[in-house]
């Protein structure tokens, strides 16, 4: 017993835009599901047209459940974010080291800033500290390209909200606008760009496939 | 206010009997039910997909009668996690039928 055009056609609509990776698996576990249906209502006495549409009802609206599948598994636009951000991430750990060196140390003199300014010699030993051990703590914890996510995660408000840092040099009205701004561009950050790859990231994450649909 | 059981609830409930495969789930949930819960399946796959991902199960493809099928199948922290949620929806349905009770 093979799958209808019909079915086909379903799969098609209510997979469109899910990542390729995903998309196969999920196709294929639609696939069985839809031919265990057909054969139950083959098996119940419906005539084949009537079982193959009550199968396809029973697996739902294809535009509802595209909307359900792309907010769940990663979309081909973030498959192809992803992947470069893994290799980024490959070449060169380093790399990550560096992102984490300029978190810890803009964190670490905004905040000695704040308490006592002529403390530079202590921030720099605990950045110092830092510059190694936050990178691997992370990468250990969180898996290489979540920790990369992560770092970026600490980097980009840093420069997103820097008309703060400069708070004595700008007019109040000037300020708030910058300061908007900053914080409009981190939000629109975490939400749109870095969210949905740390939410879908293991789906994302490297694993053996078992043949295509 | 979600008034619906979470499907992953109704998922974990079933597999707690024994490793199934999706409309092997499916065809449990609308029976059990007594076809009361009709959730269209095609939702089913993304539920079960974020439970593997978060470890609650675990699952296994096995070629039988020609066709590949995905087994699930409850793990540990899965079991735990159905004794949590179980637990959170008896609270939310003894709060309904409290409000139910003072109304009448």
């Amino acid at each position: 017993m093979t799958p209808s055009p019909a079915f086909w056609r379903w799969c098609a609509l209510a997979t469109r835009g899910v990542a390729p990776g995903a998309r196969e698996r999920l196709v294929r576990e639609l696939e069985a599901h839809y031919l265990d249906a057909l054969e139950a209502y083959r098996a119940a006495g419906c005539r084949a047209g009537r079982a193959e549409q009550l199968a396809l009802r029973d697996l739902g609206d294809p535009r509802a459940l595209r909307s359900v599948y792309l907010r769940t598994y990663p979309t081909e636009g973030q498959a192809r974010r992803y992947a470069a951000i893994a290799a980024w991430t490959a070449s060169g750990p380093a790399r990550i080291r560096l992102i984490g060196a300029y978190a810890a140390l803009m964190a670490l003199g905004w905040a000695a800033g704040l308490v006592a300014p002529d403390v530079a010699l202590g921030s720099a030993l605990l950045a110092a500290a830092l510059l190694w051990l936050l990178p691997a703590w992370l990468a250990a914890r969180l898996g290489e390209v979540r920790a990369t996510l992560a770092l970026w995660a600490l980097v980009v408000p840093w420069q997103a909200a820097a008309p703060l840092w400069s708070v004595w040099q700008l007019e109040g009205g000037v300020l708030l606008l910058n300061a908007l701004a900053g914080l409009l561009v981190y939000a629109l950050f975490l939400t749109w760009w870095l969210g949905p790859l740390w939410r879908k990231a293991r789906f994302l994450a490297p694993r053996a496939s078992s043949g295509s649909c | 206010m979600n008034t619906r059981p979470p499907l992953t609830l109704l998922v974990l409930a079933v597999l707690q009997d024994g490793p199934q495969h999706g409309y092997g789930i499916a065809r449990a949930i609308r029976q059990r039910s007594g076809d009361r819960l009709d959730a269209k399946e095609g939702s089913l796959y993304p539920a079960l997909h974020q439970l593997e991902a978060g470890g609650l199960v675990s699952s296994e493809e096995q070629h039988a009668e020609g066709r590949a099928r995905r087994t699930y199948t409850l793990t540990g922290a899965g079991l735990a996690a159905l004794r949590e949620q179980r637990e959170g929806w008896s609270r939310q349905v003894r709060a309904v039928q409290a409000v139910l009770g003072t109304a009448s």
